[in-house]
């Protein structure tokens, strides 16, 4: 076993017991390493406004959903889209199926009146 | 300001750098399978003299000065791109040690990137050696909306302040009332910083270096407050041993409903020298 191996098993344990949150991410990536000024200006103080309106939103998931940047929780489940879709579809199968029963019922009504 | 369309045409993408490695450090494959800051590129590494450069070739029409500018008013947009300057750093770190840039270094190619390379050298070999087999772990410490409660009962004053409201005709028992709740506000706060003092000492001792960043005002479980948002730069051999202290730390403050949650390992951003533009 190499070092490398070694030492990948050890991050592995890390990296299995704790899901990193995004405001974890972005403090670190965001207003920690080292700054370098490229080739391309960033206008610093833009990324720091951001950094605090996301800082902000992260600091309440509802609100993050609220606004649609809770794509992180769907990273995690990345069959979230597709279960809407599924759930979707039930709901309009169960629709189908109630609007069917309706008429059914109400022709059954009829004809119980008619009886 | 008008060229920059023109040159976005003439050069369409630039040189989005990570941070730094030493050279031959990451089998080529660590890499294969991440995807860099912008959708599908690839990273790559620009290598000169002992060191290498984690960078990604990417579209001028997302990191141009102009469209760049635009896009740092997109919460959502910069959440992405951070999280995935993360992953990078978190795949080079999986193999050897890594020196983190901040988000946003772009360079107009990889001449450029060597060029940095050369003249950042020293400094950047001689942080790779400082930081070889360390990791960063962060450890975040909250508290619970209880701990007020507890405080005001464990106060003799604020005991005999409630004793004396008893008895009080309204106005003069607001005004006591008031008084009470900031004394316990103000003595739940020094509390707090000295779970959070104590905690970051023992934790501190552990490490090879120590960071108390400012507790983000993060909602925890329920009411809980963040009272440490610590960093920790730990040998990997030693990693055992800091997590027995922040065991023995969680013990200590344990009757108080305090809680810490352990994070990483990271690449270590927090102990790196930052700015010098």
């Amino acid at each position: 076993v190499s070092a490398l191996d070694e030492r990948r098993s050890q991050l592995a344990r890390y990296q299995g017991s704790q899901p990193d949150s995004l405001a974890d991410v972005l403090e670190r990536v965001l207003d920690k390493g080292i700054v370098i000024a490229g080739d391309i200006r960033i206008n610093l103080l833009d990324i720091e406004l951001l950094t605090v309106r996301l800082r902000l939103l992260v600091a309440s998931a509802d609100k993050a959903k609220e606004l649609g940047i809770d794509w992180w929780e769907r990273d995690s489940f990345l069959s979230g889209g597709d279960e809407r879709g599924e759930l979707e579809d039930r709901v309009e199968r169960l629709e189908e199926a109630l609007r069917e029963r309706g008429i059914e019922a109400s022709g059954d009504g009829d004809s119980a009146a008619s009886d | 300001v008008t060229a920059t369309p023109q040159r976005a045409t003439e050069a369409a993408s630039a040189a989005y750098v990570y941070g730094v490695v030493p050279a031959g450090a990451l089998p080529g494959n660590v890499l294969a399978d991440v995807e860099g800051v912008a959708p599908g590129v690839a990273v790559e590494l620009v290598e000169h003299e002992g060191l290498a450069a984690l960078v990604s070739r990417v579209p001028l029409a997302e990191f141009g000065e102009e469209p760049l500018a635009e896009r740092l008013h997109d919460p959502a947009w910069l959440a992405q791109r951070a999280r995935a300057h993360g992953r990078v750093l978190q795949q080079a770190l999986a193999a050897g040690s890594v020196v983190p840039f901040r988000f946003g270094a772009l360079f107009a190619g990889e001449d450029d990137v060597r060029a940095l390379l050369a003249a950042r050298g020293a400094d950047l070999s001689e942080e790779l050696r400082r930081l070889e087999g360390r990791v960063e772990l962060g450890v975040k410490g909250f508290a619970p909306g209880t701990l007020a409660g507890r405080v005001r009962a464990s106060l003799p004053e604020a005991q005999q302040l409630e004793q004396e409201l008893a008895g009080l005709a309204p106005g003069r028992r607001y005004l006591l009332e008031k008084q009470l709740d900031g004394l316990v506000a103000r003595e739940t706060a020094a509390a707090r910083l000295r779970i959070a003092e104590e905690s970051h000492a023992a934790l501190a001792a552990a490490a090879v270096a120590a960071v108390a960043n400012p507790p983000r005002d993060e909602t925890g479980a329920g009411d809980e407050e963040m009272f440490l948002n610590g960093a920790y730069l730990v040998g990997t051999g030693a990693r055992d041993a800091f997590e027995a202290r922040l065991e023995a730390v969680g013990a200590r403050f344990e009757e108080l409903g305090v809680r810490y949650e352990l994070t990483g390992p990271w690449p270590p951003y927090n102990f790196v020298e930052s700015a010098r533009p």
